[in-house]
């Protein structure tokens, strides 16, 4: 039978709070979560079911003495019961399957499947890089490959700011010969290389670093990122770029700005939600 | 890297001790963040500091994966370590369990100051001072 908790739903005004939360942390060692800080704040403390009791008794002796010690002292707390779950696994629940496209789906780390003939499957640790596979901005970047792939057969693809390297995972799959991945973030650079390795890729040459580092030219240049960071380093990739460019992480709002910078006509645009992706 | 965040969690939680029980897992688990991964992810950045309680805020974007800053551990635990305290008082305003001068107090106050939402240096260190008082910790110059 799963184990019983309990929650404390603490307010309390802000000048006592740092003391009631003191408090709250010395008796359980477990930490808080904090949810508003303002005039009152408010913060929940977590106590299991077999030594609620006797926590819950140290607390209330401990809360009347700062309640009579301090007369503008304002402390409510309202307790709540709930039942332990697998919180260790129970996230995975918002990692499903993702279907891109006819050729193409995007599994988490964990799910077992064999391709079909003709179908390409990429699994994703979901962690601390962007690139799950789930977000809009990252499926227009993969129908858009896709799509663009048996017309242009690029022999190199430079994937920029890589994330789990999701991209340049594509590229390999899809039979592009040379593959670089870049980021400016380390901890994506060590989530692309799990990935690289969960999907029994060798040869992506993954760097740290940003395009202006970059020395040379590529077939396709994929940026999945933000109008905010694709306007500073817009040359940079146009100039890297020997054939296609890709962008994407742009609001369709945004696409006029992107346009405008890169000074040349956009040849294709792919839109998804409120996402584009644009191709030069 | 199209970063759109769907949710910002603040936890307290004691430094290299992380764990999928509470309060991270329920916080944690509703939004989809890989759990393990954000245990592993902040018991090795504050390891140096076992014994604190550190706050965090995580940020989760909106294809779940996610990132998140430790900040500095509250005042209340740094007075108690420049006061060379355990505990602060049972019976604070009454009871003095420990001493802190005010170039401590000051040090605290710089210490928290990118936390912090005072208006002014001085306003911060008023706010340490408070905390101070009210622990049964005496300021001393």
């Amino acid at each position: 039978m799963a184990r019983q908790w309990y929650r404390g739903k603490w307010r309390v005004n802000k000048e006592i709070a740092p003391l009631v939360m003191d408090v709250l942390n010395q008796l359980t060692q477990r930490g808080l979560e904090v949810k508003h800080e303002g005039e009152y704040w408010e913060f929940w403390s977590y106590h299991p079911g077999d030594t609620w009791s006797q926590e819950q008794k140290e607390i209330e002796t401990r809360i009347a003495l700062l309640t009579t010690l301090f007369s503008d002292a304002s402390i409510e707390c309202e307790w709540e019961s709930f039942l332990e779950e697998n919180w260790q696994n129970n996230w995975r629940k918002y990692f499903k399957p993702q279907r891109v496209s006819s050729q193409l789906i995007v599994f988490p780390a964990w799910e077992r499947y064999q391709p079909q003939a003709g179908e390409i499957a990429i699994w994703i640790e979901p962690g601390m890089a962007f690139g799950t596979g789930t977000h809009e901005t990252t499926q227009l970047c993969l129908k858009t490959m896709l799509e663009l792939f048996p017309e242009e057969k690029p022999q190199s693809l430079l994937d920029v700011g890589t994330g789990t390297g999701i991209l340049a995972i594509l590229g390999k799959k899809l039979g592009i010969k040379e593959v670089v991945a870049i980021d400016i973030d380390p901890l994506a650079i060590e989530a692309a290389q799990e990935n690289i390795r969960l999907n029994q890729i060798k040869d992506i040459k993954l760097e740290k670093g940003s395009i202006s580092e970059i020395r040379g030219s590529y077939d396709w240049i994929v940026a999945n990122l933000e109008t905010k960071i694709i306007l500073p380093i817009i040359k940079d990739l146009k100039n890297c770029a020997r054939k296609t460019l890709i962008l994407s992480g742009i609001l369709a709002e945004e696409a006029t700005l992107i346009q405008e910078a890169m000074d040349s006509p956009c040849r294709y645009t792919r839109h998804q939600g409120e996402w584009v992706c644009l191709v030069f | 890297m199209a970063k759109k965040v769907i949710a910002s969690i603040r936890l307290q939680i004691p430094a290299g001790q992380a764990t999928p029980s509470p309060p991270v897992g329920p916080a944690l688990g509703q939004h989809g963040v890989n759990i393990m991964e954000f245990c592993k992810a902040f018991n090795a950045k504050t390891k140096d500091q076992e014994g604190t309680i550190i706050p965090v805020v995580i940020t989760v974007y909106a294809d779940r994966s996610f990132t998140f800053i430790t900040k500095t551990p509250p005042a209340s635990v740094l007075l108690k370590q420049a006061a060379q305290i355990v505990k602060g008082a049972h019976t604070p305003k009454k009871e003095i369990v420990g001493k802190v001068t005010r170039k401590q107090l000051e040090e605290i106050a710089k210490k928290k100051w990118p936390d912090l939402t005072a208006a002014t240096f001085e306003a911060a260190v008023r706010t340490i001072e408070g905390t101070a008082k009210s622990m049964g910790i005496e300021i001393v110059d």
